[in-house]
């Protein structure tokens, strides 16, 4: 190599070197070696390398090695020869033997190379991964206290379940025997009763009713949030199940003078559900469109097969009070009551919908609604079809080309 | 009296407090503001211990260790030699002790004969402490070692600490 470049190189790349002998004993250096190791480089002439440059301490046989040449050459990285009040500079160190013709060894040739710009953006990236580090441990802490508080909450949440539980439980039979009694008082089994005392008793069994159905609720959120409800699922004729529950409700819908109408798709396939379970949920639904739609009013209960493949859906669309956008966020959710239910005066604990939503989700069906204020609503909710999916796609393609329905009004 | 060299690492996770225990041990300085370290930094302090036969100065050469990723080819170039092995933990950082016994394996693939003593670092932040002494006593008990509470804000135990390792390492 050209002497010139080769200085050049040395120079503008802060490269020093050292020589030792064979006793590991410092024999020339390069000028710039004291620059670098911040010493006088005159007086490093003689003395052990371990004590010029400490760092090489520990690694003695190492360095034997590489006298023997057994090692072709041992690194040291960023060492920080820095001051301590001053700003780190950072060398790294090239240990390789020196040679006396081709094969002998007879020393050591230490290359040191100021790494400092380098070093300080490695340590930035060390900085910054520490911080990082940090804040993920500081994270895992706050997630493990949140955690822990969680499950506090869970159990308390679970003492509050088994107290309703408990409480709806003991309450219920007294007020079944309540409901007995006092149907039997109005059926005159007792001996007859006048005009006003059958109004009082209607009076008492309707809040009878009421507290009973209050204590269903109650007990079926806290199955729902023990998980312990189980479906009987197996397929169900939807029309029948929606026929009977209309059937239980037509005495009050009659009195108020509503315009029920019931328009099914014709040959719909089974729906795969829980017989009991259903009728609550098709219950539920129609006793809200009658509650909130005015007498006279409008209800329609629909069937037909679900934009979604494999599933039914059944709508309830009413002409009530409608629902405002804020509370239909908050529809589905314990204890609820939209603002409009509320100035209706219907009574209602705010769970209905909850114990809906969670029995079609159990179902593995969806529940939504479409509403505005004051121009009624629509529920929507879907069934899984009972059967393959085939089917399914021939029921879809022959009730397309058919398009029949089937439609019913009272 | 004789003086003798001694290679001196302390070895710990990330910003447990090991530059501050060696600024703190050797040139009596404290900085709050925590600056990641990487690759080695060797400082040296001269001691005086008393044997049965006299003096014996002993010259610590603490070899302050960037904590890495992983113990690799290089960090074992770095410990190679050492006598002694300061374990660094943080009382207000739980892992940091258990992560102890991870540091201690490293040591040992390459120095298993190096005397070791632990200092649970960061005792002058009592309110946000997530380890007990108890805690630290146990796993030190784990290791065979001595342990200290030490701060190297206060400067509290460290000079124990140290004074206690400079016995080991002359013994």
């Amino acid at each position: 190599m050209d002497p010139t470049v080769a200085e050049l190189i040395v120079k503008e790349h802060k490269i020093a070197y050292i020589v030792t002998d064979y006793g590991l004993k410092v024999t020339d250096t390069s000028p710039n070696v004291g620059l670098l190791l911040q010493v006088n480089a005159i007086l490093l002439l003689g003395k052990p390398l371990i004590e010029v440059i400490p760092e090489l301490g520990g690694n003695e046989t190492v360095l034997l090695d590489i006298l023997r040449g057994n090692v072709p050459r041992f690194d040291l990285f960023w060492l920080n020869r820095a001051p301590d009040d001053q700003q780190d500079t950072y060398l790294s160190l090239v240990i390789l033997p020196y040679h006396q013709g081709l094969e002998r060894i007879v020393g050591l040739t230490v290359l040191i190379q100021d790494v400092t710009p380098m070093g300080q953006i490695h340590q930035l990236l060390n900085q910054h991964r520490d911080e990082l580090n940090s804040l993920r441990n500081q994270l895992l802490n706050h997630n493990a206290e949140l955690n822990r508080a969680n499950a506090e909450l869970q159990q308390l949440d679970d003492v509050k379940s088994t107290f309703i539980s408990v409480a709806a439980h003991e309450l219920q039979t007294p007020l079944s025997s309540i409901a007995g009694f006092i149907e039997m008082l109005s059926d005159e089994v007792y001996g007859s009763v006048n005009e006003e005392q059958k109004e009082a008793l209607d009076i008492v069994q309707r809040s009878a009713t009421r507290l009973i159905n209050i204590i269903k609720n109650l007990l079926d959120v806290t199955r729902i949030e023990a998980g312990r409800i189980e479906l009987a699922l197996r397929p169900i004729d939807l029309h029948n199940l929606i026929e009977t529950v209309v059937a239980e409700f037509r005495p009050q819908i009659e009195s108020r003078q509503q315009n029920l109408t019931l328009n099914f798709q014709t040959n719909l396939p089974f729906a795969l559900c829980d017989h009991t379970r259903t009728i609550q949920i098709i219950g539920n639904l129609l006793s809200n469109a009658m509650k909130y739609t005015p007498n006279q009013g409008v209800i329609e209960l629909k069937t037909y097969l679900a934009e979604q493949e494999g599933f039914i859906r059944f709508s309830v669309i009413d002409s009530g009070v409608g629902i405002s956008r804020e509370d239909q966020k908050l529809l589905f959710k314990r204890f609820f009551r939209a603002e409009s239910a509320n100035l209706t005066g219907e009574h209602g604990t705010g769970l209905g919908l909850y114990i809906t939503r969670s029995l079609v989700e159990l179902h593995g069906g969806q529940i939504w609604t479409e509403s505005e204020l004051w121009r009624g609503s629509k529920f929507h909710v879907t069934f899984p079809v009972a059967g393959r999916p085939t089917s399914l796609q021939e029921d879809h393609a022959r009730l397309r080309k058919k398009g029949r329905k089937h439609l019913t009004t009272f | 009296m004789t003086t003798i060299n001694k290679k001196v690492c302390l070895l710990g996770d990330f910003a447990v407090g090991k530059t501050s225990l060696v600024r703190r041990f050797v040139y009596n300085t404290f900085d709050d503001k925590h600056l990641s370290s990487i690759g080695v930094k060797v400082s040296r302090k001269t001691m005086q211990v008393s044997q049965i036969n006299g003096l014996t100065g002993l010259t610590m050469m603490l070899w302050d260790l960037a904590d890495s990723e992983r113990f690799d080819q290089i960090e074992s170039s770095y410990i190679r030699g050492t006598a002694g092995v300061v374990l660094v933990c943080d009382l207000t950082q739980a892992r940091t002790l258990f992560n102890l016994q991870t540091h201690l394996e490293d040591l040992q693939q390459t120095c298993p004969e190096a005397k070791v003593i632990v200092a649970a670092n960061k005792a002058d932040l009592m309110s946000q402490q997530e380890i007990s002494p108890a805690d630290v006593a146990e796993v030190a008990a784990g290791f065979n070692a001595p342990y200290y509470l030490t701060s190297a804000k206060s400067g509290h135990g460290i000079e124990a600490l140290f004074r206690h390792l400079a016995r080991l390492l002359v013994d």
